[in-house]
């Protein structure tokens, strides 16, 4: 690769970049939506009830060519007017992912979270998928879990969006969305980062802040945007929610994608919006639901847990009468040896 | 249904030790703690059934957030469960531990990791009277609180090895003094000199805290331990039982001159060929001479032998030590040819009493001169005396005495001719049973190799950077963690460093009307109390 390639490619990401993001971003994305300053709906914080925020978190303990050993966990975290009501979790649990078409663990666990079969087996062999689908099904338990505990105008945030990635999720997060409406809690997810897009690749985020801007729209506001605005979904049947953009405070950087179960109504909406403006008011994360980010730091596995898991099973292997050597050819990564110089 | 447990959000790091030095502890507690910098606090060890004792040095805003300067980008004032991530970092010196046998050693031992950190009782520091003197000073101070039940005292054996008093102004030096006067009047364990030449210290009278200021005289031990030398008038005297001061000739030497004046490498020349000659023969001798150009004075002086050594002389050079001859003797209304009261000064000091010599309107140089003039007294008799240990007094005991000098920066600076007694003094003054307490509120301005001598050390609040620097560094228990301490002492308070007390101990200077008030109600009650006193 010579120095002009390079040139060209920065000059080239520069391009696409500025592509998608043009000086009337605003004014394009108006017009294609239609939208004026009444379409934002301004939102009064106000704790009308408990807010729980569930969120999960894995994590890979070993990882052989051909099995790996994954750690789950997923935390509730509620509060209520600014105070932890409880924190609650599943703790840690750990799942083999081999090159199975139908993991044995994921059916077990399903079960302890369902009380019922998959109705699709998880396939392993894409592992990193595979792990994040056993998170995500410790998270909609939990959810299920905590529901009984909730009464009307509490809120459940999750962390993502309404939209499952694994057909097996499905019955679970239907079965979610009709009991929260049944008993008039209010269910939100939040997605941090979102690949929601416009027009053909404008970002769905950037373009509703500047278009709040443009017409002079003070936060706190939100804003529903219709599914037929966005560019295509893959799965339609496995989304479960509206999309809707909010910026939670008024000093809030970042506003997020957040989706609420289809059909919500306006006043159902502005409930919510107003219980997560309330308290979206933490000097650290202004504007990001703060319970999202309690959950999210105690559900957390970090380096420091993942060592200790990891002795723990060569500890437990050792007993079982596995060497070191055996663990290392199951194991071992020569990446770690390359990582020495 | 699946199982959710409560998460367990008790904190098992608060209160723990987690510092890795012998020489340095460290331990977190929460971020609303109220902790002050001086606290003392209480190790646990009981892994080995140590209970250690460490001084806060330091306190400092700590979290468990990977990012170190999260809180400088607050966008609201709102946190949500601050104090489970955002504590308070403790750093502290240790001073040592109290063994399973009750007795307290020097930390050369580190506590157990993670062992409870607590607030001590008054009841744990029952040990620390192993090791108090008899000279007590005040009660220990613990960050903002003072232990009442715990006196601070100094050990009178240790005053020969020097003393240093440093403070700015207004920091209660003179209230620190007068108690430091009344304890050692009190214990009579030695002599104590002070030079007084505002006339504060003898009964008082000015405003202290917004309070009438009681004097030395008003100590219940005044009557048998104080001595006041004063140049006062006579009724004032017969008030208080006060003796006159005088001082005669022959208790001065010409190099007494070089302390007080500012003199030419001749004139110089000239003092210390007058090393030996007694103050009376200087007087008389310069009193009477006219010092001409023509040298006829040589031949006519009516002593030969004094006008010979000094014949060679410019008569300009002679007539400088002539005139400051005579402002020496005009100045100093206490200085006669015949009578001395340094005799009887002796004598109290002998007697392990207080020497007050009050100077009230008397210039610096009245001071220096007899700060000079006792100083060099009692070094030289001393020597005269020695036996190679110490001065042998009343029943075999070694005789000691601690000689004052305020504003100390004056007298034991750079290495001066007309300060040579002092320094003399200060190097080796120990062996004869003779201290300095040196006073000053400029340690910097004191010779490092005087401070190097100084045992004890009164720190009692310094704001320049370059002072507590000088302090910390030459102190023999080593001050420089307390820096903090020291720059926010309040007034009356102090952070005593001696020989003796195993540790530098911060404390609250008793104020001296509340301390000799509770000297007398201390004091034991005469046999006849209560009798009736009349038929």
């Amino acid at each position: 690769m010579t120095a002009d390639n390079y040139r060209e490619d920065l000059e080239r990401a520069v391009g696409r970049i500025r592509e998608i993001t043009p000086p009337d971003l605003a004014a394009r994305f108006q017009e294609h939506g239609g939208f004026d300053a009444p379409s934002f709906i301004s939102v009064a914080p106000s704790w009308t009830g408990q807010v729980v925020a569930i969120d999960g978190s894995n994590a890979m303990v070993v990882e052989g060519g051909s099995f790996s050993v994954g750690a789950i966990r997923a935390v509730a975290s509620c509060f209520s007017r600014g105070t932890r009501a409880f924190l609650a979790g599943t703790g840690i649990r750990l799942v083999s992912i081999g090159r199975e078409e139908r993991d044995r663990d994921f059916a077990d666990l399903y079960r302890e979270c369902f009380g019922c079969d998959p109705i699709t087996a998880l396939d392993d062999r894409d592992r990193v998928l595979a792990a994040s689908i056993f998170r995500d099904t410790l998270e909609y338990g939990t959810a299920t879990t905590i529901l009984e505990k909730l009464n009307e105008t509490d809120v459940i945030l999750l962390d993502g969006a309404l939209r499952v990635s694994h057909a097996s999720h499905d019955p679970p997060i239907s079965a979610l969305v009709r009991q929260c409406a049944r008993k008039g809690i209010g269910l939100a997810a939040v997605t941090k980062r979102t690949t929601a897009t416009w027009g053909g690749g404008f970002p769905l985020v950037r373009s509703v802040v500047a278009l709040s801007a443009r017409l002079g729209v003070s936060a706190p506001w939100c804003l529903r945007v219709p599914d037929n605005l966005l560019d295509g979904t893959r799965y339609r049947e496995w989304v479960h929610g509206d999309t809707w953009v909010g910026l939670l405070h008024p000093r809030a950087g970042t506003a997020f994608k957040m989706e609420l179960p289809r059909g919500t109504t306006g006043e159902s909406a502005l409930g919510v919006f107003s219980t997560l403006a309330a308290c979206s008011d933490d000097g650290r994360v202004t504007g990001y639901p703060y319970p999202l980010l309690d959950a999210h730091r105690h559900a957390a596995i970090t380096g420091d847990t993942l060592v200790q898991l990891r002795q723990n099973l060569i500890r437990k292997l050792d007993q079982s009468g596995l060497n070191f050597s055996d663990f290392r050819d199951l194991f071992g990564d020569y990446h770690d040896e390359l990582e020495r110089y | 249904m699946m199982n959710l447990n409560d998460t367990d959000v008790t904190d098992h790091a608060k209160y723990r030790l987690v510092g890795d030095s012998v020489l340095s502890y460290r331990f977190a507690v929460p971020f609303d703690e109220r902790l002050f910098v001086g606290d003392i606090l209480k190790i646990a060890d009981q892994e080995k059934g140590n209970t250690f004792f460490a001084k806060v040095t330091d306190l400092t805003h700590s979290s468990n957030f990977d990012d170190p300067k999260w809180d400088t980008r607050p966008h609201t004032d709102r946190f949500y469960g601050l104090g489970e991530d955002v504590f308070l970092l403790v750093e502290a010196i240790p001073l040592g531990y109290v063994d399973t046998g009750g007795v307290f050693r020097k930390p050369r031992t580190i506590p157990t990791k993670f062992s409870r950190v607590e607030r001590p009782a008054e009841e744990d520091f029952l040990f620390l009277r192993q090791v108090m003197g008899d000279l007590e000073v005040g009660a220990m101070r613990t960050g903002q609180d003072v232990l009442s039940g715990v006196r601070v005292a100094l050990h009178s054996r240790v005053m020969p090895q020097h003393m240093g008093v440093f403070a700015t102004t207004g920091m209660g030096k003179s209230n620190f003094m007068k108690v430091f006067c009344a304890s050692a009047m009190r214990a009579r364990q030695f002599g104590l000199v002070l030079v007084d030449p505002h006339g504060e210290y003898v009964a008082g009278g000015g405003k202290a805290a917004g309070r009438e200021s009681r004097g030395l005289v008003h100590c219940p031990a005044a009557a048998d331990g104080l001595a006041v030398f004063t140049i006062r008038e006579e009724a004032y005297r017969k008030k208080y039982s006060l003796s006159s001061l005088w001082l005669e000739y022959d208790d001065f030497r010409a190099e007494d001159m070089l302390l007080l004046f500012e003199h030419s490498s001749a004139q110089r020349e000239v003092i210390e060929m007058l090393d030996d000659v007694p103050g009376s023969t200087l007087v008389d001798f310069f009193q009477r001479t006219e010092f001409d150009e023509a040298r006829r004075w040589v031949g006519a002086c009516g002593n030969p032998a004094l006008a010979h050594r000094l014949g060679n002389f410019a008569p300009t050079t002679l007539s400088v030590i002539r005139r400051h001859l005579q402002i020496l003797v005009k100045a100093n209304p206490f200085l006669r040819a015949r009578g001395s009261s340094l005799t009887d000064m002796e004598k109290a000091l002998a007697a392990n009493r207080v020497v007050l010599i009050d100077l009230p309107g008397m210039g610096e140089r009245s001071e220096l001169f007899i700060l000079s003039v006792i100083t060099r007294r009692l070094l030289e008799s001393r020597k005269k005396d020695a036996t190679g240990w110490g001065i042998a007094g009343e029943g075999g005991k070694e005789q000691q005495v601690l000689v004052t000098i305020e504003e100390a920066q004056r007298v034991l600076g750079e290495a001066g001719a007309g300060t040579r007694v002092f320094r003399e003094c200060a190097m080796e003054g120990r062996k004869f049973g003779v201290g300095l307490c040196v006073v000053t509120q400029q340690p910097k301005n004191i010779d490092p190799r005087i401070l190097a001598q100084l045992n004890t050390y009164v720190v009692m609040g310094l704001s320049d950077r370059s002072d507590r620097a000088i302090v910390a560094g030459h102190a023999k228990q080593d001050l420089s963690p307390m820096d903090t301490e020291i720059q926010t002492l309040d007034q009356g308070d102090a952070i005593i460093s001696t020989l003796g007390i195993p540790f530098p101990v911060s404390t609250r200077i008793h104020l001296y009307e509340d301390y000799i008030r509770s000297m007398e109600r201390e004091r034991p009650k005469p046999a006849g109390e209560g009798l009736p006193t009349r038929f």
